[in-house]
Order: C-alpha cells, then structure tokens, then sequence
C-alpha cells in the first residue's frame, strides 16, 4: 500500500564492481509500484535517495573525479547527485558514503524508472556500489 | 526486537546474475528477533514487497511460458510470493524484457505472509519454457515485522 513519506519502505540496491574508469555506466532500475490495496494500485511511489555506499573497492580511484547521480532518463542528476567526489583520495581498502551535493528533490509519484548514473573517472576505479531509496 | 506489522524492517537481497534459461533455487535464512524481544531466537514474521529485475545481461524469451520469481516454504515454492511467468518478449500479457530494461514484480494474487517462526524460505527463479533465455540481476525486498 501507499505510506506515509515519514514512514518509508527503504529499499537498498546492489551494483557489483562498477568500473568507474571504463566510461560512463548508466543502469535503469523500475520504479516499485503501489499494491492493489492502495488508492491508486499500479501507480510508481514516490521516494527519496537517501546516499550511496562506496565499498569493496578493489582499484584505486584516479583520472579526473568521478561520482553517482540518480536521474528521470533525461536530467541525470535530478533526484540525487553525489559530486565528483570519488578522486585519487579513494584507495582499495576504504569505503565512503555520498549525501545528495546540493538542492535535492523526491522522486514523484507516477514514475515508471529511474536511472543510475556512474560519472565516469578518466582513469581508473572499481568498487561496489550500494543505494538506498526511501519510498513511500 | 520484534516490530509491528505497519512498522517494518525492509530487508534487501541481491541475486546476481541469475539466469532465467536455467532456473535456480536459493535459500534465505530469516531475521530473527533479538534478545529484547518478547520472542528471542525466533523467526520473525514477513511480506514480500516485490522484485525487481534490473542489470539484464541477456534478452528473455520463452517460446512456451515466460520466466518468474516465487517465494515459499521449501515445499510449496509460491506459498508466500509468486510474480506469476510474466519475463518474456513480446508474448501477449508478458512484460517485454530486454538488455537495458528493467520491471518491477508485484504478487499476481492472493498473497499471504510469511509466518513467525520459520528458519528460512526459497526463493525460485522459474526458467522460462521453449528455447528459454534471459539473464539479470534481482533484487528482492521483504518487509520483517
């Protein structure tokens, strides 16, 4: 059924050794929809990107700064974006977790998919990647 | 400790590349209430949100039937889950899934929750029937109360 937006169904979504340094990956994950018991079954939730994690990093992060950006299919970075934070600093061993950069808005209602961007780093970087959406 | 039923815990779990031209069965040990609990050790209680299919690798066909993903007890495979055979092309009433897609699974009908007390559940990938194809990651979300 349809939640309250303080009471959300978190759900986290798992993206196995992203190669940050091989060119700009984009994944489409479909949007959960409303059950039958709702006021408006079938119809996409809203939601919220509460950060993502940087973890399993097994190559260096180097090259020009690469981030994650959650978007509607033709604004990349609408409903999150990390900023180019993952740079040189980023070393196989640590982990890291990236809040929204700026002015974030919630994923609306009606929705059918959203799209998982990983901005490329010119050179290198592979991790596991780790999102969590609130939707409700 | 133990929640309410409109309070839940949403646990995730990630099944990577799972191919539907084969099928396969995995198993999942159930969230247990802890030491605070009026019920510690003991299974909690859960409902399948839903499933979703992202990361295809591979197109899904099936000629006969499409491919699916159930939940059960070990004995009746969709007793607590079943997104009904719904992975294919382009076959009439089935979702059209190819590389770069990706579909949400809701219960195709009347769903039940898992009961207090279980150990563990099955999660079953159907292979898709007549010249089956069809690979992608799966994401299953199951609320614990």
């Amino acid at each position: 059924m349809s939640k309250f937006y303080d009471n959300p169904d978190l759900f986290s979504y798992t993206f196995l050794a992203i190669d940050f340094g091989n060119g700009l990956v984009s994944r489409l994950l479909a949007v959960p929809t409303d059950g039958p018991d709702s006021s408006t079954p079938g119809v996409g939730k809203r939601g919220r990107v509460l950060g993502a994690l940087i973890h399993n990093i097994t190559e260096d992060f180097s090259g020009t700064d690469a981030g994650v950006q959650v978007g509607d299919g033709s604004d990349v970075d609408l409903y999150y974006d990390s900023g180019t934070v993952l740079d040189a600093t980023v070393d196989i061993g640590e982990t890291l977790w990236l809040l929204d950069d700026g002015a974030q808005i919630d994923i609306p209602g009606g929705e059918t998919g959203i799209t998982v961007t990983f901005a490329d780093a010119v050179t290198t970087g592979i991790a596991d990647v780790a999102l969590f959406i609130a939707w409700y | 400790m133990s929640e309410f039923y409109d309070n839940p815990n949403v646990l995730s779990y990630h099944f990577a590349v799972i191919d539907f031209g084969a099928g396969d069965e995995r198993l999942i040990a159930v969230p247990l209430d802890g030491p605070d609990s009026a019920s510690p050790g003991v299974g909690k209680r859960g409902r399948v949100l839903g499933c979703l299919i992202h990361n295809v690798a591979e197109a899904f066909e099936g000629t006969t039937s499409g491919g699916g993903v159930q939940v059960g007890d070990g004995s009746d495979a969709d007793v607590y889950y079943d997104s009904g055979l719904v992975l294919d092309d382009d076959t009439a009433g089935n979702l059209d899934i190819d590389v770069g897609s990706s579909a949400y699974l809701l219960d195709d009908g009347a769903q039940i929750d898992i009961p207090g007390g279980r150990t563990d559940i099955t999660v079953t990938f159907n292979v898709a029937v007549g010249s089956p194809t069809g690979q992608a990651d799966v994401e299953l979300f199951i609320a614990w109360y």
